[in-house]
């Protein structure tokens, strides 16, 4: 997960445009809060964040970086609802 | 309506068939409803249980009033090691064995908690005087009504055998068996009683291997000299009954008899809790007090009786036919030779199966009536018996045609069956009378 | 007997489902359309899918129903952005629930221990006559929710639940929500869902019952942060809050006729154990 915020930090310096910045601001601040999550260390887990990286690997390197970007915040989305799913609740 | 026989309509299956309708049993189901016909079809090699016909002839009575009845049971837990009806297959084949197939009974015969006795919905008993849930076998729950059909009898465990405990247990499936044994109780269970390994001699016993293989769980090990007991294994079973009452491995003291007494408890909170599932206004009762003999058919083989027949019972009260019977039994003399000599409770007045079994007979009966599932006020009508004998007899027959009428058919067509000039005879015997009728 | 599960497809609604049917009952569950349905449907219960904020949603979802055993309401943290939107969910909602069904029909509502409010000063353990203050919207909702069912008369058993508790990977938040030191009886799911099944029985005394875990469930909130990651087998950094939260040690004899604590605080940590192995963390 580390890897995959050192990548985007590289993207975000890259782009111009102020939407997609903000948008890549966004996905980033997820994998952020999410990186030290207990759930990425299991076994169905781990699968996930090595996707994270590979999905921010993908933005480097896109050169439609619409595309790469919407896939990028799908991942996240995932990322946030089993985060949610696992989240305490004391009632 | 009692045991005694003066004609085709006192005979015990014309009794029964009589009552069903004076009882008005047949207000339990409706048109077209399914009827559980609960009854049991004896233990492989018991000789004691009730006579197929006996069944039989309500499964009729059933159909007749426009019932859709299947006769049914359920596995046994392995009390006894060699039992044929643990498994619903065995079960019926000790049941087709013993008489009972679906074309003695007329309709099908169903094991109602499933091929290995697992299926069930539980029942919560909040309010249970010991058991805070039940497990009633599915088939029978799904059921629309059900008619008892009990052999009134002595039981070691239960004290007496009747309509309670044919619900309690028999309508119980596997684990809700176990669970109203309450082996595996929290206090008085019997992982909790002592356990003295020594007492086991081992190897050289034999019945080792038995013991060594009997246990469900893989919580009984014999040994050389010695047996071993994993309580945390234990499943609650009670299938190692032989090294308990044999052996003395396991302490018979306080803690036994509260279990035994507990037991009684139990069973009347499960019966209590079931019929409460199913409804009281479903449910209907017979009982044939015959062959009462001190212990069930459940196992292989029964003692002499301990009282004389006292006939067939309906209601459709499951406390009220029990008290009534267990009444009339305390009323009863004792036979003699039987247990209740050996017990001492030979007389009008004495609680025989209290006395032979060491525990109330009422405590059951008891724990219903604090449920409401039943009362033990009742009022004994003995019905007069019905003049005419047509109703019983097969179909085909009726006073313009009776046996005679269709065998006159026959001759027409066959030749006479006496000889011509008619049969032979001497004029008075050879030898005499008087000779003939000495010892 | 058909029944009501309102908020069936949350996780505590399909522990409830789960044992009516197995008790033989037909289920009916409703529930948000957006929220995950697979588990619930999967046990073969009628599906209904609306708000409980909408009358007429809650009507035709009540028709032909026996009972109903209430669980959907909003929790904290959601709860807690707007005393409005709580109100009108967990109180107006039961209403709607109450206005839909007869007066004899059996209801069961789930309230909460946060009733009791902030009792870190009080010497434990609390029983259900301990005066119930509202220290946030959700608690103030469910006292509400309370009053409003006790006076519609219905047959009704109230169950003050405690936090429910899972044998599953829960991640700790950026701050656990109560004190190292506060005193915490939490509950199995599964045992919280046997209470509300059990308590359908009894409806007819109109009881209130504290639901916890029991003795083996009572512990301060390190160990119990302690304990059930260190059963799975994870290392974790917990920061706790600096402030008391509504959770304390309960007296749960009063509920002891539900025969519903099953599991020890030890065998949620055995299941917690052959989970984390399952999951690659032990």
């Amino acid at each position: 997960m580390e890897k995959a915020l050192e990548n985007l930090d590289r993207v975000i310096e890259k782009v111009s445009d102020e939407a997609a910045k903000k948008r890549l601001g966004e996905a980033r601040k997820v994998i952020s809060q999410n990186r030290k999550k207990i759930w990425l260390r299991t076994k169905t887990g781990k699968p996930m964040a090595l996707e994270t990286q590979a999905v921010t690997e993908n933005i480097l390197e896109a050169s439609d970086i619409e595309y790469a970007l919407s896939e990028l915040e799908a991942h996240v989305d995932k990322i946030t609802e089993e985060s949610r799913r696992r989240s305490m609740v004391v009632t | 309506m009692d045991d005694r026989y003066s004609g085709a309509q006192s005979s015990i299956p014309a009794k029964a068939q009589q009552l069903f309708d004076e009882a008005r049993l047949f207000d339990c189901f409706e048109e077209g409803e399914t009827v559980a016909v609960k009854c049991h079809m004896g233990e492989w090699n018991n000789s004691a249980y009730l006579r197929p016909i006996l069944i039989r002839v309500i499964v009729d009575k059933i159909k007749e009033h426009g019932g859709r009845p299947f006769v049914t049971d359920t596995t046994t837990a392995p009390y006894y090691f060699y039992g044929a009806r643990s498994t619903a297959d065995l079960h019926l084949e000790t049941a087709a064995r013993n008489g009972f197939t679906a074309e003695s009974m007329g309709c099908p015969i169903i094991i109602s908690d499933g091929l290995y006795g697992t299926d069930d919905i539980k029942i919560d008993i909040p309010d249970g005087l010991i058991l805070k849930e039940g497990y009633m076998a599915k088939g029978i729950a799904d059921a629309d009504s059900m008619i008892v059909i009990s052999h009134f009898k002595g039981h070691g465990s239960g004290v007496y055998g009747g309509s309670i405990k044919n619900i309690a247990i028999g309508c119980s499936s596997k684990r809700g068996k176990f669970n109203v044994h309450m082996c595996n109780h929290p206090t008085v269970g019997w992982n909790h009683w002592e356990f003295t390994s020594e007492n086991c001699i081992g190897e050289e016993c034999p019945d080792a291997e038995l013991c060594n293989n009997m246990c469900p769980a893989h919580a009984i090990k014999i040994k050389e000299d010695h047996a071993e007991f994993d309580p945390d294994k234990c499943i609650g079973c009670f299938g190692h009954q032989r090294p308990l009452y044999r052996c003395d491995l396991w302490e018979k003291g306080e803690m036994f008899n509260d279990w035994r007494n507990y037991f009684l408890v139990g069973m009347g909170d499960a019966a209590s809790a079931y019929v409460e599932q199913m409804g009281k206004d479903k449910i209907g009762y017979l009982s044939y007090a015959l062959d009462i003999a001190p212990a069930c058919d459940c196992v292989p083989g029964s003692d002499r009786p301990v009282i004389p027949n006292m006939g067939v019972f309906a209601s459709r009260d499951m406390v009220a036919i029990d008290i009534a019977a267990l009444d009339m039994s305390v009323k009863a003399t004792g036979i003699p030779g039987s247990a209740a000599e050996t017990h001492g409770v030979m007389d009008s007045g004495d609680e025989k199966f209290t006395g032979i079994v060491g525990m109330s007979q009422w405590i059951t009966a008891n724990t219903c009536v604090a449920h409401g599932s039943g009362s033990k006020e009742y009022e004994l009508v003995e019905p007069e018996l019905r003049e005419d004998e047509a109703w019983l007899a097969h179909k085909s027959f009726s006073p313009g045609r009776p046996s005679g009428w269709y065998l006159n058919k026959v001759m027409a067509k066959a030749e006479a069956w006496t000889p011509a000039g008619g049969f032979k005879y001497s004029e008075k015997p050879r030898l005499t009378i008087d000779e003939l009728s000495k010892r | 007997m058909r029944i009501l599960v309102t908020g069936g497809a949350g996780r505590l609604g399909y522990s409830v489902s789960r044992q009516l049917v197995e008790n033989g009952q037909t289920v009916r569950v409703f529930d948000l359309p957006q929220v995950d349905w697979s588990h619930v449907e999967r046990l073969g219960v009628e599906a209904f899918k609306g708000d409980i904020t909408d009358q007429g949603s809650v009507t035709d979802a009540c028709k032909d129903v026996d009972a109903v055993v209430h669980l959907a309401a909003l929790l904290p943290p959601r709860s807690e952005s707007s005393r409005e939107l709580t109100m009108k969910v967990n109180v107006s909602g039961t209403e709607n629930i109450l206005n839909s069904i007869n007066s004899d029909t059996p209801i069961v509502l789930t309230s909460s221990i946060s009733t009791y409010g902030i009792t870190a000063n009080a010497k434990p353990p609390i029983n259900e006559t301990y005066p119930q203050t509202p220290h946030n919207n959700y608690s103030k909702s469910k006292i509400s929710a309370e009053k409003v069912v006790m006076d519609a008369g219905n047959p009704t058993s109230i169950l003050r639940i405690a936090p429910i508790s899972v044998a599953d990977l829960v991640e700790l938040p950026d701050s656990i929500p109560y004190r190292s030191d506060q005193r915490v009886e939490f509950i199995f799911v599964d045992d919280a869902a046997c209470a509300i099944v059990i308590s359908l029985k009894v409806c007819d005394d109109r009881e209130i019952y504290n639901i916890a875990g029991g003795k083996s469930w009572q512990m301060t909130g390190t160990e119990y942060i302690d304990r059930f990651y260190a059963a799975l087998g994870v290392e974790v950094e917990p920061v706790f809050s600096e402030e008391y939260t509504a959770v304390d040690w309960y007296d749960t004899e009063k509920g002891e006729r539900l025969g519903y604590q099953r599991t020890s605080f030890n065998q949620l940590e055995k299941k917690l154990e052959v989970l984390g192995m399952e999951m690659g963390l032990r």
